[in-house]
């Protein structure tokens, strides 16, 4: 059976579409975490570890945090339903999909990397969105009642159907040990997204992804190593509309800054390039305390170009800003208990260019802030248990030099995490974790959408199998969220509700120890 | 690996990161948007010039109003200040479509407004300060009886086949005539005590109380759109649709009227081909359309009210005029909702004289101000201030083409 693995895994390298794995991709974190209530902070995971890689994205150090060489594939559904959704999201929204992630060491200084997961995404009953990401937009380009006019004359997606997308994702990396203490390492990554709304208009959209990740790591000693990176990717996506002979419009609104591009045809372009470069280090204190650090600079820019006549110019949007995270933990008193705590903050000031006049829109800074602290407990070697506490959040003051206002946001969450895992056998754990979120939000900026304070518990599950080279894990989630949100007229608060189901299975198997 | 090789790759990288900076970003814009202004002068339209008095055609107090080409509308309007200008800020860079708007008012109902508009202005936020130059002009809406040519021509052999009654579109946008109805109300006294004028509303029904005659325009009532009237296109309503100057050199050519009255139930009516027909509304009158020589009352109904047993509906009028040789001695015929005044106050009969619109479509529904006499009629087309009629300095007749809007 490991010769034939290894064959497969061979040929999977040489064709270069089966690529080989991330240490940290979410796909094995997820599962075992996911069912323990997402305690990321104390619950020491072999792809959620305080290192370079995994803490610290920086491909250099995964020749350190991978030392053998494995395969895994997996499978993912998810569902959700429900009333308290945004206006541009669908209903139902059905996903699921399938991977294969492994890694191949080629002695103790060369790893090899990647995997190759294919997806499907069924947005039930999606009325007015025709992008993949309508709120992934977060610069607020886009008008928030729709990529097509809704309400008014001319083009209207107001019928409620389905839009599915299809797609691979693709990542393959390498890492190596270059002198004693230093490590080099890359990573590229590719994912398309086709999706298909067999509805008038007949929206079409691609969606392409590239990102690449260079770095380089040096330990300085055996508890401190510090690393570079930089990170660029690219996104773009192709929305093709036909609304045949009806012909429409198609509204742009830019912060405000709003107009209607008559079209029979049309096919919208948004172009992403961004990138991350920064320092990481970690340093460890005897084995007791281990520490995280980042600091990153941000970089993004966005352009929309409809291509369409000389008033329907292309939409700018360029910030800049960094990205800071600590993460520490603190193991007590030799495995009885962990003290974890993280703090994060991403920050990006941004403006907006008058598609025709050399003036800003508009310009202000977005922040995001969360705190978190944990606590594990480790009665025996069979039984771990932890709490969490995560407090997040968004803050925005963007200010509109059209309309002299301040486009203002907060979002608060405040998070609950309480979960274990108990070995019942030799082989077996059983997994048990559940979450309390509270949402509160406020804001000039929100009304735009009709979300509003909410609150949700997740109940989660889990069977864990490992026996010598083979760990199999299972994962069953549940959550419901209750709140309110404004009705279709935006004025009445009503209550609304949304529910969700995940299930998580996946299959690791050791080819060399 | 030695530390110099560390050193460079970090180099290495830092430089690619800051080359991507520069690469991939642009220059942030110096200005911010929304500083943009135009600076608005007012004056007026040199036909304003002509017919109103300068004295009450104050240019403070103007609204402006600017709209944008992207569709963005002023949230509050601006006003002039004494000398007509006012300065519109706050604006962001666009090229922008300036409205301004005055209404007069002259007594009460009385109430003339005045516009102007001026496109294509563009202001670059914190740039350059456009001036914009707007002369206001009358604005009128919906169709209005224009010109009634009903004297006849100036000669002895008593010729009057020749009248004709013209409609005019003040609108910017077409119009319909389908199954509009031209209503004849005559300036009659009700038959029985207290022999009250036709044109009023007596009982308080809401309808001019009787009229004589009508005709229709063919098409369907409110919602036809199969006779349309453009904007600014004068339309001849003749009684009798020829070239009239074949049977007295003083007439005038009707021959490309726009359309003829016509009762198929009159014999002598010839319904002459090409040109569509204007019906008689009123079952089993026999007599022809035709206009009064001295004093009489005609209104243009939208055709929804066609019932004419029980009045005219006074909603459904878009215009009215009521005509007089004389100041009358006793009452006015036609309701003040719909004519406050008389226009042809000195016409006589026979003197080849005519009754117009001081400018196209202008109505403040007071006849009095709206018309004015001119020397001859002019079917299809403005007459020229040169066209003005001026009686006879002995004349014992008010003449009130000079007595206008104070």
């Amino acid at each position: 059976l490991l010769k034939t693995i290894k064959i497969l895994l061979l040929s999977s390298i040489l064709v270069g579409t089966l690529v080989l794995t991330l240490a940290n991709s979410i796909f094995g974190s997820q599962t075992r975490l996911f069912s323990m209530g997402d305690l990321m902070l104390i619950m020491e995971d072999e792809d959620n570890e305080i290192n370079l890689w995994d803490f610290g994205q920086n491909p250099a150090w995964a020749v350190m945090d991978q030392k053998v060489s494995w395969g895994r594939g997996g499978t993912s559904l998810d569902w959700e339903n429900g009333s308290y959704r945004r206006i541009l999201d669908p209903v139902t929204l059905l996903t699921s999909n399938s991977y294969f992630d492994a890694v191949k060491t080629f002695g103790p200084d060369k790893v090899f990397f990647g995997y190759v997961d294919y997806y499907y995404y069924d947005n039930q009953k999606i009325v007015g969105s025709v992008e993949k990401y309508p709120y992934a937009d977060e610069f607020g380009l886009l008008d928030s009642a729709g990529f097509v006019d809704a309400n008014k004359d001319g083009l209207i997606d107001n019928i409620a159907s389905d839009f599915t997308y299809t797609g691979p994702d693709l990542f393959a990396g390498h890492s190596r040990r270059i002198s004693k203490n230093t490590f080099i390492g890359g990573t590229v990554g590719y994912r398309l997204e086709h999706g298909v709304k067999r509805q008038y208009i007949w929206p079409e959209t691609y969606l392409r992804t590239f990102e690449f990740n260079f770095g380089i790591a040096q330990r300085f000693s055996r508890g401190l190593v510090l690393g570079l990176s930089f990170k660029p990717y690219d996104t773009q996506e192709r929305i093709d509309l036909d609304p045949g002979l009806q012909g429409g419009n198609v509204v742009k609104d830019v912060v405000g800054f709003q107009w209607r591009v008559p079209i029979s045809t049309m096919t919208r372009t948004t172009k992403n390039k961004s990138f991350e470069t920064g320092f990481q280090g970690t340093w460890q204190a005897g084995n007791s305390l281990v520490n995280g650090l980042i600091f990153n600079y941000l970089f993004k820019n966005l352009e929309i170009d409809d291509g369409q006549s000389d008033a329907d110019r292309v939409v700018y949007w360029q910030g800049d800003g960094y990205h800071f995270e600590y993460r520490g933990l603190w193991r007590l008193a030799a495995e009885v208990a962990n003290v974890g705590c993280s703090y994060k903050r991403n920050y990006l000031n941004s403006w907006t260019k008058n598609p025709i006049f050399d003036t800003r829109l508009d310009e202000g800074p977005a922040t995001e802030d969360q705190f978190g602290l944990g606590l594990g407990i480790f009665p025996s070697r069979s039984l771990r248990l932890g709490t969490e506490v995560h407090f997040y959040r968004y803050k925005e003051e963007i200010t509109d030099l059209i309309s002299r206002n301040i486009r203002d946001a907060r979002i608060e969450t405040l998070s609950f995490n309480l979960g274990g895992e108990y070995k019942f056998d030799k082989d077996f754990w059983l997994r048990a974790g559940s979450i309390y979120s509270e949402y509160d939000m406020e804001g000039s900026a929100l009304p735009e959408d009709r979300l509003r304070k909410a609150h949700s518990f997740a109940l989660r599950l889990g069977l864990g199998y490992s026996s010598g080279s083979a760990l199999i894990d299972f994962a069953l989630g549940y959550n419901v969220t209750k709140g309110d949100a404004l009705d279709a007229q935006h004025i009445v608060l009503t209550d609304a509700s949304r529910d969700k189901l995940n299930l998580f299975l996946s299959s690791k198997f050791f080819i060399s120890k | 690996m030695r530390v110099g090789e560390i050193k460079y790759l970090s180099l290495s990288v830092l430089l690619t990161g800051l080359l991507l900076v520069n690469g991939c970003g642009k220059k942030k814009p110096t200005s911010s948007e929304g500083f943009g202004s135009i600076m608005v002068k007012i004056g007026f339209d040199i036909t304003a010039r002509t017919f109103i008095d300068p004295d009450t055609m104050r240019i403070d107090s103007v609204e402006v109003t600017w709209l944008d080409i992207y569709g963005r509308r002023s949230k509050h309007p601006y006003y002039t200040n004494s000398k007509g200008e006012v300065v519109l800020d706050s604006l962001f860079s666009s090229k922008y479509k300036i409205d301004a708007l005055r209404v007069y008012r002259f007594g009460e109902g009385q109430n003339v407004k005045f516009s102007g508009s001026m496109g294509s202005i563009a202001t670059v936020s914190m740039g350059d300060v456009p001036v914009c130059e707007i002369n206001l002009r009358y604005v009128a809406t919906g169709i209005k009886i224009n010109e009634i040519y009903f004297a006849g021509p100036s000669t002895n052999e008593l010729y009057y086949d020749d009248q004709y009654i013209e409609l005019y579109n003040p609108e910017d946008d077409t119009l319909y005539l389908d199954g509009m109805v031209i209503y004849r109300v005559t300036a009659n006294l009700l038959s029985q005590e207290p022999y009250q004028p036709w044109g009023q509303d007596n009982d308080g029904d809401g309808d001019i109380d009787k009229a004589i005659s009508g005709g229709q325009f063919p098409g369907t009532p409110l919602t036809g759109r199969e006779w349309p009237i453009a904007p600014g296109q004068f339309v001849v309503c003749a009684c009798t649709p020829i070239d009239h100057r074949q049977y007295c050199p003083t007439s005038v050519d009707l021959s490309q009227a726009d359309f003829e009255f016509y009762n198929p139930l009159c014999t002598r009516d010839a319904d002459y081909p090409g040109i569509p027909n204007i019906t008689e509304l009123y079952k089993g009158r026999t007599t022809i359309f035709m206009l009064s020589l001295g004093s009489d009352v005609y209104v243009l109904t939208d055709g929804s009210d066609l019932n004419y047993t029980d009045g005219i509906d006074i909603s459904s009028v878009v215009d009215g005029v009521e005509y007089r040789s004389s100041v009358p001695a006793i009452m006015k015929y036609l309701t003040p909702l719909v004519d406050q005044g008389y226009a042809g106050i000195g016409i006589q009969k026979y003197n080849g004289l005519s009754i117009e619109r001081i400018i196209p479509g202008y109505d403040t529904n007071n006849s009095t101000n709206d018309f004015e006499i001119i020397t001859h009629p002019t079917p299809g087309y403005q007459h020229t201030p040169a066209d003005v009629w001026h009686p006879p300095v002995d004349a014992k007749i008010v003449n009130l083409n000079f007595h206008r809007i104070k």
